[in-house]
């Protein structure tokens, strides 16, 4: 008897949120739906906000990688943290944000490509345990691997800005 | 492997004019003159005259429904996602933005001091199945994987 190849009907997924600095890297933080304004809110942004130290809150830029996360109240959040919108970076703000450009966004080119790599290596059965190797994995990162990643990023504008905003070849 | 079909006229025109109701360009389409001011010429050239062909079926039944039917028209009738991503790959509009930013970026964030206290930060969905959304993320690799992925078509 021949049988098919059997796909689920719901797909086993786990939403993973990160932030990542030059000396240091934040999450990650977990989420199983779809995320809008007010769950981000909730789930994301507070224990998010309780990692920034002083120096970050006051003189940090912050860029965010998706985009619904500029709602009106999301703001009015960072207003009263003290974290004024002249320093985020999104879409709608007047600070530029580049849109699709996952080559230029130190998360898209190569810490969530590494983390794939290296979580999804071996087979793992359920969430629980994709998520214990997701928070293992992320601990492995270390000072050296950011900091290259944020030279990486610098090359990478140098040769945005040369292509004039249009595709780049990334040599390794 | 390549799982993107062959662009026909039509779902092109119909990328486009999803892309001007984005833009909310609808009064200019109406009028008839040329809509796409940011696509490249030879994009153009192919659009409009299938464009206006199309403009006296599809346009009147939209305007009665309104921007959402017309979205949904569009997705459920013609696999334009990916075509409409290329589109806007290529639009000059993001490229200007993208410009901009890196410029803002090398004047402004170029200091290492900087960079240590500041947020980059983006959400990625992990799954069991070991899916990857091959064109958000890079992987690299030192070797030649000789790996094939199946994946779906687009989102879903």
């Amino acid at each position: 008897l021949e049988c098919s190849e059997s796909t689920p009907i719901y797909v086993s997924k786990i939403g993973v949120w990160i932030a990542v600095l030059r000396r240091r890297l934040i999450g990650p933080i977990f989420f199983n739906e779809t995320i809008n304004g007010q769950r981000y809110r909730e789930q994301i942004l507070v224990p998010f906000i309780n990692e920034f130290d002083d120096e970050e809150v006051q003189t940090g830029y912050f860029q965010h990688g998706a985009t619904a996360h500029t709602a009106r109240e999301t703001l009015n959040y960072y207003y009263k943290q003290e974290f004024y919108d002249d320093r985020i970076i999104s879409r709608n703000l007047h600070l530029a944000w580049p849109p699709r450009s996952p080559d230029l966004t130190p998360l898209d080119f190569s810490i969530f490509g590494y983390l794939k790599n290296s979580v999804l290596r071996r087979p793992l059965h359920n969430l629980n345990e994709l998520r214990e190797a997701i928070i293992l994995c992320c601990r492995t990162i270390n000072q050296e691997m950011l900091q290259n990643i944020f030279e990486k990023k610098r090359r990478r504008i140098v040769k945005c800005l040369k292509a004039n905003g249009g595709h780049f070849q990334s040599n390794l | 492997m390549n799982y993107l079909r062959p662009a026909s006229r039509t779902s092109i025109y119909l990328a486009t004019m999803q892309l001007v109701i984005d833009r909310h360009f609808f009064s200019v389409l109406l009028e008839g003159r040329s809509f796409l001011p940011e696509a490249p010429s030879h994009i153009q050239d192919l659009v409009l005259p299938a464009g206006q062909r199309l403009c006296t079926k599809v346009l009147p039944e939209a305007l009665l429904a309104g921007q959402a039917a017309v979205r949904s028209i569009i997705k459920i009738g013609y696999n334009c996602i990916l075509i409409r991503s290329a589109l806007f790959n290529n639009s000059n509009l993001q490229i200007q933005i993208r410009v901009e930013y890196c410029n803002w970026f090398q004047n402004h964030l170029n200091n290492d001091h900087l960079l240590d206290v500041s947020f980059f930060s983006d959400e990625a969905w992990f799954h069991l199945s070991e899916y990857v959304n091959s064109q958000n993320f890079r992987i690299w690799s030192a070797q030649n994987p000789h790996q094939f992925m199946f994946r779906k078509l687009a989102y879903g």
